[in-house]
């Protein structure tokens, strides 16, 4: 065969794979919600890969003034300036970056992606940063790459651990966001610092066995988190988390089906060293449940041991909503008020209330006892 | 040992095996390879998307190709030539889908794996 023949071939062939792809797209094609999301991921991601660029050239412009942004700040701001960049989304549509971690970075230059790996947490390493910037500029010498020999990653002086349990895939009764919910309060998490165990769809015996798991791992941590969203219901007094396989007939069945919370308390109450946050997004209102005689609507208060935040999404008596978008109403203020940097977990709390009950006109009141010994900030400049 | 000493049914046998598993072996071996330049290369050398989307896809359907033309017992080109068009078009899918999703900047690695392939054909006509 001639080159020219070659050539020919290789054009028909690379169009017989166009052609396959052209169909086989019409089958995996994204939906107009999925094309909306990628816009959305594509545009956040730009956003923030700028973003950390231009915090590295302030850097290197005045290493001794400069303040760094945090990830999570620097991902407020890219959602913000993505809604004003795709002007034809409607407000109510969430903006938020859907991919992993990984892919969040991908397009940035190789320093940014670097940058990002240096938590926004450690004042110390920051110091080391500058003082090898300084000494290098007073050698004369260039800087080889943006971190030198300086370690990438370090470890938090603050060792956090948390886990994150969103349950939709209910049988009867099926949520649309609590594991929506899970995934955002984990990423959330993760930026600040947190070492995230995820639960998704949990049936009864994992949800036993993550938090026997936790309580374990409490011991090597300074900071504790539990965050559950899902079904719940009170009985006799007792708040219980429904798993997603309960099939709860008769009342009588809850404590045998549903995993009671107060055994959270009992086993973290254990752990004395540290701030342990109790964070619960339940109590969806169910049919299945209402047709219970005792089963109240709305959880119960819980008394919190020493060292210890207890926040419900609702007050006693009331129902939380799921919410219409992508997170329930609670999750979603929570995130928002969480993301500012210098703010104690009380101050968060009060402001998630103020954001909910507004927004549902005081139907829903989120609320939350503490008996935390000193701050816990989430964020610290 | 050499590679004539392998029975020809054996070589045949493996020829569908060797040319993805050459492409993979080659394209791990060309990453590492090419983080290493990045990291002596620092600022002023080549970026990591040279690397990532041009040389290494190059590189490794180059040699994707060229391990049938050394693998067939006869038939090299015939062979060499199978397996280009097969991987062209595998290139030719890769291109539609990236266009289709708005990803422009990720075409260069299909067609920097075509141009590859392509060349380890035309280059063992010779």
């Amino acid at each position: 065969m001639s080159e020219r023949n070659s050539l020919i071939a290789f054009f028909i062939a690379f169009l017989v794979g166009v052609t396959i792809g052209y169909f086989h797209y019409l089958k995996i094609k994204p939906t107009d919600e999925q094309k909306t999301q990628l816009q959305i991921d594509r545009v956040i991601r730009t956003e923030l890969c700028d973003r950390l660029v231009s915090d590295i050239a302030r850097f290197k412009e005045a290493p001794h003034s400069f303040k760094r942004t945090s990830l999570t700040v620097l991902m407020g701001e890219s959602r913000e300036s993505a809604k004003a960049l795709l002007p034809d989304l409607p407000d109510s549509h969430p903006i938020q970056f859907h991919g992993n971690q990984e892919s969040l970075f991908s397009e940035c230059p190789t320093n940014a992606r670097q940058w990002v790996k240096i938590s926004a947490v450690f004042p110390e390493f920051y110091e080391q940063e500058k003082a090898f910037v300084e000494s290098k500029k007073a050698q004369g010498l260039s800087l080889p790459g943006f971190f030198g020999g300086l370690p990438i990653t370090q470890k938090s002086t603050e060792r956090r651990v948390a886990l994150v349990i969103g349950n939709s895939a209910y049988t009867a009764r099926p949520l649309k966001n609590p594991v929506n919910d899970a995934k955002d309060i984990a990423q959330f998490l993760r930026n600040t610092g947190f070492t995230v165990t995820e639960l998704l769809d949990a049936d009864l015996a994992k949800m036993r066995a993550a938090v026997d798991r936790f309580s374990l791992d409490l011991s090597n941590n300074d900071v504790g988190l539990i965050y559950y969203s899902g079904h719940g219901i009170e009985y006799k007094g007792r708040n219980y988390f429904v798993p997603v396989n309960a099939s709860i007939q008769d009342e009588q069945e809850i404590p045998r089906q549903a995993f009671d919370a107060t055994e959270i308390l009992e086993k973290v109450g254990r752990f004395k060293s540290g701030a342990m946050i109790l964070i619960v997004d339940a109590c969806r209102n169910s049919p299945i449940f209402s047709k219970f005689r005792s089963a109240k609507v709305g959880l119960e208060t819980m008394a919190v041991p020493n060292g210890m935040i207890v926040a419900f999404s609702a007050s006693p008596g009331q129902i939380a909503g799921d919410g219409n978008g992508r997170n329930s109403p609670y999750t979603a203020a929570l995130i928002k008020e969480a993301q500012i940097p210098s703010r104690k977990i009380e101050d968060i709390l009060k402001e998630t209330r103020r954001a909910v009950s507004d927004e549902t006109s005081g139907r829903q009141v989120p609320w939350y006892n503490s008996s935390l010994v000193g701050d816990f900030y989430f964020l610290k400049n | 040992m050499s590679i004539e000493k392998i029975p020809p049914w054996i070589r045949w046998a493996f020829l569908p095996v060797a040319s993805p598993l050459t492409l993979v072996i080659v394209s791990i071996v060309a990453t590492i390879g090419s983080k290493l330049l990045v990291f002596i290369g620092g600022e002023r050398g080549w970026s990591e998307n040279f690397y990532s989307y041009l040389l290494v896809p190059g590189i490794s359907g180059y040699f994707a190709v060229m391990v049938t033309y050394v693998l067939a017992p006869n038939g090299k080109i015939k062979a060499a030539m199978v397996f280009a068009l097969i991987w062209i078009a595998v290139c030719g899918y890769i291109s539609f889908i990236f266009v289709a999703s708005g990803q422009w900047k990720s075409l260069l690695f299909p067609i920097s794996m075509t141009v590859g392939c392509a060349l380890a054909v035309l280059g063992s006509r010779e």
